[in-house]
């Protein structure tokens, strides 16, 4: 290389060593000053240049501060990290690259702020971090259905989380297995430049996590540990006994019927007064009554305990760092609990000059017991509406019946969980990766790295009998899933004076192997937990299984190149083949071009303090998705029970039948999704405060969705077909500043902000909306609520009379519109009324910090989308589900002749208006705006911990869920995304607000 | 410094580490496309399917039958049983516990249908599944070309036509599909109601030949289902009934001689007369397999039971009393009030001994204060605990679709056992050839006789009060009187018309016919609007229902025309 150095006057070639305080730092560039001679350090830190002495020379290295010294013959060198710098190395895809030099979107997680120390799921602490990424947090303990959404979703078929690429193994498995401690970094590849390395798995963006490694060349042992106390944030007012008694008794009365019931005594008023005790059928003891309150009996404080403690060191032959954790979370839910063991050692060899060996290795175990919860007959929904006049227990002990007080058959919850109590859901996860590195030569790394990841669920559930309804049963399943990765990549990266040369060529071959089976028994002698084993029971038993697989096989091309770090230009190519697309059209390429410009570093631009960097970001990429079923291409036909027949007349057996289990498409191609981004990324005032801002546009087409069919086509007739168009257009932007330091003060903040517009411009060639209540509509968002808007309450016969027919309508009842006019309601009045997807996120994190304090608060929000409160059915309606099933006080204000500003229509126990049709009266804002976190953090002093022989010590206190500003009236709007991305609530597990305390003790 | 060794064991180290490298390009190369090579598992990929494969096409085209796909409510929503259509009857109420629970099936019952109304949705899905099942079993029978196959064939024929004519019975507008039709490109608009039924009857009457007298599986059509079938069909065809035919074809099943009415009118639910005496052609019940094949259809449908006997119940499905009222008889003859006047005025049935009722009365519902089902006794007596929402719809708990509690499952799906559900029944078609002897006119005495064949059931059950296990009637408790009608001058057409039509609704209550009698006789209109106002005093949810003549039909499912880009329209060809 030093071919292109041309110049005549006298050189000599001067030799060095430039070396780090780990050693000798391999690969850094050594430029002499203005001018494109240079040369890039060896595997030992020499370097050889000819160069007149005294010349100044450019040392520079990633991650390094640059430095700058006459050159001399012998001389050394020493380079600092630089901490800002070191801060803004991102692993990108099979590759490490300097933040300055990235030309897609890719945010980046830091992982010193506040987390959710309550929670064992790193996704619960992405919430709010990096703009246009989307995380909805699940309140269950262990988090399992934490989702994370990047730029809104890119396709209707339910497939939108992202691809996790953990230490350079791709993966679609939840990340809830993962110990947060071990993590040093997560990077978002939010756009297709950035992200179509990954090709076919990555149109929903990829999340890429480095787990630690040993460093700083000496032994460290840190220790942590945080208690949490686990509060239910909020609960829903519910009518007490006596308040329903006499609701009830005025709903009954209002349709002409007798609303007296046996637990009750009324007065002349109608008032009700709850009995002591209701009788029993006739030759039975009575039972007895008393005003409970559900939620209270079945939330309470729950504890976590989160332990972990890791080794680490590292040196010349190499570095290791092994970790464990510890957590057990008690759910606020009775008996819901989740407990977890990891295991971590990651490790590397300097084999010689030329290799590194190295390896990632993770075990975990969870356990967890959650309970039923969504639904009107799930945990939540039967707490709420548990008739309020049935104790818990009866006085000796046994489980209140409410078919026996009641006349319903909304079972005890309590009873539910505690019966539940010792089901357990236990997963185990092995998952690593060994590589070895080869550096043949100057700027070549050869590397190849297989990846392994073993998941297995085990769950054994014991249903024991209730009330002479059930018989015992055990149900077993077990299932696994395998998926090893293979990738081999070699890695050039060259610098020629002012050009520097990235390339990048790759081979990966991807395989997934599962299988299941379960099986189930009946009749159990007894019901202790030892005797319930599968293998006792004596009655009927069952038994089921299968397997499925896939493969996947890339090639993958990336080449970057940058002038003077003033130009940049980035291609992406990869090519993947599937098993799971017809064989005609099972390979795809997805292509990938950008460029970015530092306009700083152009000669006509001043250096000056108040704008100290800029660069601007163009892209443009492709990216697919075959996240279908592993065998869409095939019609098969199997034996199932909707196949079955009993021919003979048996009585006890019957005939296999066979019927078509899957219509095959041939022909498949990618879904594919294209992505425009334009970026800017500015520092100002010397670096302290930065502002970036995105804005892209990210279009799916051939989307692989499964249209309805006809059911002429007959059972399983759905097919994956390639259909419908998409379109996202967004916008994001981040605020972030970094104060001086007045005195033993300073503070730093940032703010996060993004917005994106989702619609569909193509459905499929034969419809134009798909769905119920919550559709597809062209030319819509995704998941628009479609029924009927409610104008509130009939006050009068005479409105009626003028209000266009609708059956069931009179005074007290609720008004629907008559949108077409036609002078009737009907199911052609129905029409769009409300959009599940935000019109604005942001997120805002304060950091203050004097002397060794820090006071930490975070706040999130999601503003203008339109939640489905279901639960309004079951509080406001008292002819909705059982008769006697408990409802809100919300009816309290319910419509009367004279309380006619109600917002809450009359009470009645038919619902001859059908107020349950679905309508604007159940949908609701679901803007929030949450202080998520405040945390305070307490670093001893270096001094005190010096006299315990320590290194540092941390203690901290953290509130998480402080407050929710909404005007939502139901318990929370942060909910999962149901059908097409729909915000349901439908009674969730309930969020807590969760106080944590801890210590981090390093040594 | 390094000495010689080292350097050379640094060399051997390296060497040996870049060998994956080799190995990798090797693998690569070689295994690339076995591993994209990925068949299923467990399941008969279209290549693998052969000439005998089609026995099993075969079994899955009479699964159909237990109108029980993917889910559960699929089978209680749009029931092969009918339920829902006793419901939309003046025989039944939807029940449950609020009128809110099965929401669809409620607004049956008070006639306020919709497009999206999801039983509407469920019984065109649940009978074009069974359709598309078999003819897909049909198509690879004849594309066999194979002589073996010629019965199974006529089998799938009649399945066709049994399939089509639940179809024909509901909807007016429908697709015509045979084993030839792409079934994603057939319009609705083509055929008439009548169109559709003239394809098919030459269909089943070729059938008819082809099938044998008997089956050795006795769940598979014979000759009499078919024969059985064509006298329904030709009855219920819209437009002047061709009583011939019906006379002509119910004949054939009549005169067979292999089937007779059972000993006693609670026979029906008895497991041990799975196809017996009575049973023609009907669902198969099965407690294999985790009881997947029971009668899902009527699942919701048993009794509230105190929790205890069958476990637990839905309680849906409760008779109406102005049912209950029909059963009253003269106190002398024993015949039922055919004059309406007279019977409104004499108010409602309870239990009493006051007055006289058909026995079949509690062989048809629970009532509270009468034996339930008793194997030995007066053990269970159908009390208030055994009624879910007495104020809403009463007490009358159906009892001819589920088998006495010791005989039955005791957890979900409730009160569950291998009791079949009879869709062709003796009694239907020998009530339906007297129908068809009195239309004519041409032997009123045979239709006399006819009618009172069914009616000695009733009396045979009566006498029998002690001996017949389980026990359903308490002479104690109720006084009961059932007689024949005298074959004399009063015996003519217009009295005989009424007085058979009579005998449907007492004999077949609450088995799935009532509404579609109402239909073919012209007077469901009529005769629902005047229940309505009737039988709101009893239960008030029903002031504002009504029907009209439009509402005959449900309309064509809304989601099935929204996803057929134009082939299916709300309205199709007039008859």
């Amino acid at each position: 290389m030093l071919a292109t150095c041309t110049l005549l006057y006298a050189q000599q070639e001067i030799t060095g060593t430039v070396t780090d305080a780990m050693g000798p730092v391999i690969g850094a560039t050594v430029m002499e000053k203005g001018t494109s001679n240079g040369t890039v350090t060896d595997f030992d830190g020499n370097f050889k240049l000819k160069v007149q002495p005294g010349k100044m020379l450019v040392f520079s290295y990633i991650g390094y501060q640059t430095v700058e010294l006459p050159a001399q013959n012998g001389m050394q060198v020493t380079m600092k990290d630089d901490a800002q710098l070191l801060n803004e190395v991102v692993v990108t895809g099979y590759q490490v690259q300097r933040k300055a030099d990235l030309t897609g979107a890719v945010g980046v997680m830091d992982l010193k702020k506040p987390k959710s120390e309550g929670s064992n799921n790193i996704v619960n602490s992405l919430q709010g971090r990096i703009p246009g990424v989307n995380v909805i947090t699940d309140p269950a303990p262990g988090g399992g259905s934490s989702s994370i959404q990047i730029r809104g979703v890119s396709n209707f078929n339910g497939n939108n989380a992202p691809l996790y690429v953990i230490d350079g193994v791709a993966t679609t498995e939840n990340l809830n297995s993962i110990n947060p401690a071990d993590i040093e970094t997560i990077q978002v590849l939010k756009d297709a430049s950035s992200a179509s390395i990954y090709g076919s798995r990555a149109a929903n963006g990829v999340v890429i996590i480095t787990t630690k490694s040993g460093k700083g060349g000496k032994l460290t042992v840190n220790v942590g540990y945080t208690a949490s106390a686990q509060f239910v944030a909020k609960k829903i007012d519910m009518l007490n006994a006596n308040q329903f008694g006499t609701l009830y008794y005025q709903a009954m009365a209002n349709n002409n019927q007798s609303g007296f019931n046996s637990n009750y005594t009324y007065d002349s008023a109608g008032n009700a007064y709850l009995n002591q005790y209701v009788a029993g059928h006739e030759g039975e003891i009575g039972y007895e009554l008393h005003d409970t309150n559900w939620q209270d009996k079945m939330y309470s404080t729950a504890w976590t305990h989160n332990l972990t403690a890791s080794v680490s060191n590292s040196g010349e032959k190499g570095s290791m760092m092994v970790s464990g954790n510890y957590i057990t979370q008690n759910g606020v839910a009775k008996y819901s609990k989740y407990k977890r063991y990891t295991i971590r050692l990651n490790s590397t060899y300097n084999i010689s000059k030329y290799v590194t060996v190295g390896e990632n290795f993770m075990v975990a175990r969870w356990n967890n017991n959650i309970g039923g919860f969504g639904g009107d007959a799930g945990v939540a929904g039967n707490t709420l509406r548990q008739f309020a006049g049935m104790p818990v227990q009866q006085s000796d002990g046994s489980y209140s019946i409410g078919k026996l007080i009641s006349g319903s058959d909304t079972s005890n919850p309590m009873e539910d969980l505690y019966n539940a109590r010792e089901n357990d859901s236990e997963s185990w996860r092995i998952f690593g990766n060994g590589y070895i590195e080869v550096k043949p030569i100057k700027g070549l790394t050869l590397k190849t790295n297989f990846g392994y990841d073993h998941l297995q669920f085990d769950n054994d559930n014991l249903n024991r009998t209730t009330y002479a309804n059930t018989i015992a049963s055990v149900s077993r399943a077990y299932g696994k899933g395998d998926t090893w990765t293979w990738t081999n990549t070699a890695n050039y990266l060259g610098t020629f004076g002012q050009h520097t040369v990235n390339g990048l060529m790759g081979i990966e071959a991807i395989g997934y192997d599962y299988s299941d089976f379960n099986a189930l028994r009946k009749n159990y002698l007894n019901e202790s937990y030892n005797y319930m084993v599968i293998g006792a029971g004596t009655g009927e038993q069952s038994n089921g299984g299968g397997k499925a697989s896939w493969g996947l096989f890339s090639l993958f091309w990336k080449a970057d190149y940058n002038y003077a770090d003033r130009y940049l230009f980035s291609v992406t190519l990869r090519y993947d083949k599937t098993s799971r697309l017809g064989k005609n059209n099972n390979s795809g390429t997805f292509p990938a071009f950008s460029g970015a410009w530092r306009i700083t570093e152009e000669k006509f631009w001043k250096k000056n303090a108040v704008l100290t960097d800029m660069k601007l970001r163009l892209a443009w990429g492709q990216n697919g998705n075959s996240a279908i079923g592993d065998y869409a291409t095939y019609t098969t036909y199997s034996t199932s029970n909707i196949a079955g027949y009993d021919l003979d007349g048996t009585g006890t057996k019957y005939n296999e039948g066979l019927a078509v289990s899957l219509t095959g498409t041939e022909g498949l191609k990618w879904e594919t999704t294209s992505q425009f981004n334009a970026g800017l990324d500015t520092r100002w005032l010397d670096g302290a405060l930065g502002f970036s801002a995105d804005f892209y546009i990210k279009s799916t087409k051939d989307m692989l969705t499964q249209p309805p069919v006809l059911s002429a086509a007959g059972p399983n007739a759905l097919q994956w077909r390639n259909t419908g168009n998409m379109r996202n257009i967004g916008i994001e932007a981040t605020l972030d500043y970094r104060s001086p330091s007045y005195g033993d003060f300073s503070w730093d903040g940032s703010f996060n902000i993004a917005h994106y517009k989702n619609k569909i411009t193509k459905l499929n060639d034969e419809q134009t909306t798909i769905g119920g209540d919550i559709r597809l509509i062209e030319g819509q968002p995704m998941g628009v609520y479609y029924g009927y808007v409610c104008d509130g309450i009939f006050q009068n016969k005479e409105q009626v009379a003028n209000h266009a027919t609708q059956t069931g309508a009179e005074p007290g009842r609720l008004i629907f519109r008559d949108i077409n006019g036609d002078g009737n309601i009907t199911d052609a009045d129905r029409c769009i009324i409300g959009d599940p997807n935000p019109d604005l996120s942001l997120s805002l994190n304060l950091d203050l910090k004097w002397k060794n304090f820090t006071l930490s608060t975070f706040f999130t929000g999601d503003f203008g989308f339109d939640v489905i409160n279901s639960m309004k059915h079951l509080t406001d309606f008292f002819s909705y589900g059982n008769a006697f099933n408990n409802r809100g006080t919300s009816t309290l204000g319910a419509w009367t002749p004279t309380n006619t500003g109600a917002s809450v229509p009359a009470v009645s126990v038919v619902d001859n208006n059908n107020e349950s049709r679905f309508s604007t009266y159940y949908i609701e804002d679901g803007s929030y705006f949450k202080m998520k976190y405040i945390k305070i953090g307490y670093d001893v002093p270096a001094s005190f911990c010096k006299k315990l022989c320590m290194n540092s010590i941390n203690v901290f206190a953290q509130l998480e869920n402080v407050f929710t500003i909404t005007k939502y009236k139901g318990l929370d709007p942060e909910l999962g995304a149901s059908t097409y991305g729909a915000r349901i609530d439908n009674g969730p597990y309930p969020r807590s607000r969760t106080f944590s305390m801890g210590f981090n003790v390093s040594l | 410094m390094i000495s010689m060794q080292t350097k050379f064991k640094s060399v051997i180290r390296t060497a040996l580490c870049t060998l994956p490298f080799f190995g990798s390009a090797v693998f690569m190369t070689t295994s690339c496309s076995d591993m994209l090579d990925k068949q299923p598992y467990g399941a008969l990929v279209a290549e693998q399917m052969t000439e005998d494969n089609a026995t099993q096409l075969m079994t899955s085209a009479y699964a159909g039958l237990y109108s029980h796909y993917f889910g559960n409510n699929e089978a209680f929503a749009g029931p092969s049983t009918n339920w829902i259509f006793d419901v939309r009857s003046d025989d039944a109420l939807k029940g449950g516990g609020a009128t809110s629970m099965e929401e669809n099936i409620h607004q049956l019952e008070m006639s306020n249908l919709t497009s999206d109304n999801v039983s509407c949705f469920n019984k065109w899905q649940n009978n074009l599944y069974a359709l598309a099942c078999t003819n897909s079993a049909l198509k690879a029978m004849m594309d066999a070309n194979n002589d073996n196959f010629k019965g199974m064939i006529a089998e799938m024929q009649f399945l066709r036509c049994f399939y089509y004519f639940d179809l024909l019975k509901i909807f007016k507008y429908l697709p015509y599909l045979d084993e030839t039709t792409n079934a994603n490109e057939v319009r609705n608009d083509e055929f008439s109601q009548v169109e559709i039924y003239d394809k098919l009857l030459p269909l089943l009457e070729a059938a008819y030949n082809d099938l044998p007298e008997t089956q050795a599986s006795v769940g598979r059509a014979n000759k009499y289902a078919a024969a059985a079938l064509l006298a329904k069909m030709y009855a219920q065809r819209p437009g002047a009934t061709n009583w011939t035919k019906v006379e002509e074809w119910a004949g054939k099943v009549v005169k067979s001689g292999q089937y007779e009415l059972y000993e006693y009118s609670n026979d029906i639910a008895k497991i041990e007369y799975n196809n017996k005496k009575e049973s023609i052609f009907a669902m198969q019940c099965s407690t294999a397999n985790s009881h997947a094949f029971v009668n899902w259809a009527n699942m919701l449908n048993c009794t509230w039971s105190e929790g205890n006997l069958y476990g637990n119940g839905d309680d849906f499905f409760l008779a109406s009393q102005d049912l209950v009222n029909c059963y009253r008889t003269d106190e002398v003859t024993g015949l039922p009030l055919l004059d309406d006047a007279e019977r409104y005025a004499k108010g409602d049935v309870g239990v009493s001994l006051d007055y006289t009722v058909d026995p079949r009365l509690d062989c048809t519902v629970g009532r509270i204060g009468m034996p339930w089902k008793s194997p030995d006794g007066y053990k269970q007596i159908y009390n208030q605990n055994w009624v879910r929402a007495m104020d809403i719809y009463g007490e009358y708990s159906g009892k001819k679709f589920v088998e006495e509690p010791s005989k039955s499952g005791k957890e979900v799906p409730w009160g569950y056992s291998e009791l079949n559900f009879i869709f062709l029944r003796y009694a239907d078609i020998l009530l339906l050839h007297a129908e068809a002897l009195i239309e004519l006119g041409s032997d009123l005495a045979t239709a006399n006789a006819e009618i009172n064949q069914v009616r000695q059931k009733a009396e045979r059950t009566l006498q029998a009060e002690a001996t017949n296990m389980p026990i359903d009637i308490d002479s104690w408790k109720q006084a009961y009187r059932v007689g024949q009608y005298p074959n004399d001058a009063k015996w003519t057409q217009d009295y005989a018309r009424k007085a058979v039509r009579m005998e449907r609704r007492l004999e077949l209550a609450m088995e799935g016919g009532r509404w579609f009698d109402l239909v073919r006789w012209g007077i469901a209109e009529q005769t629902m609007n005047a229940y309505y106002s009737r039988e709101q005093k009893n239960h008030s949810y029903l002031q504002g229902a009504s029907v009209t003549a439009a509402e005959l039909y449900l309309p064509v499912p809304l989601a099935e025309i929204t996803n057929s880009n134009g082939k299916y329209l709300s309205k199709g060809k007039e008859n």
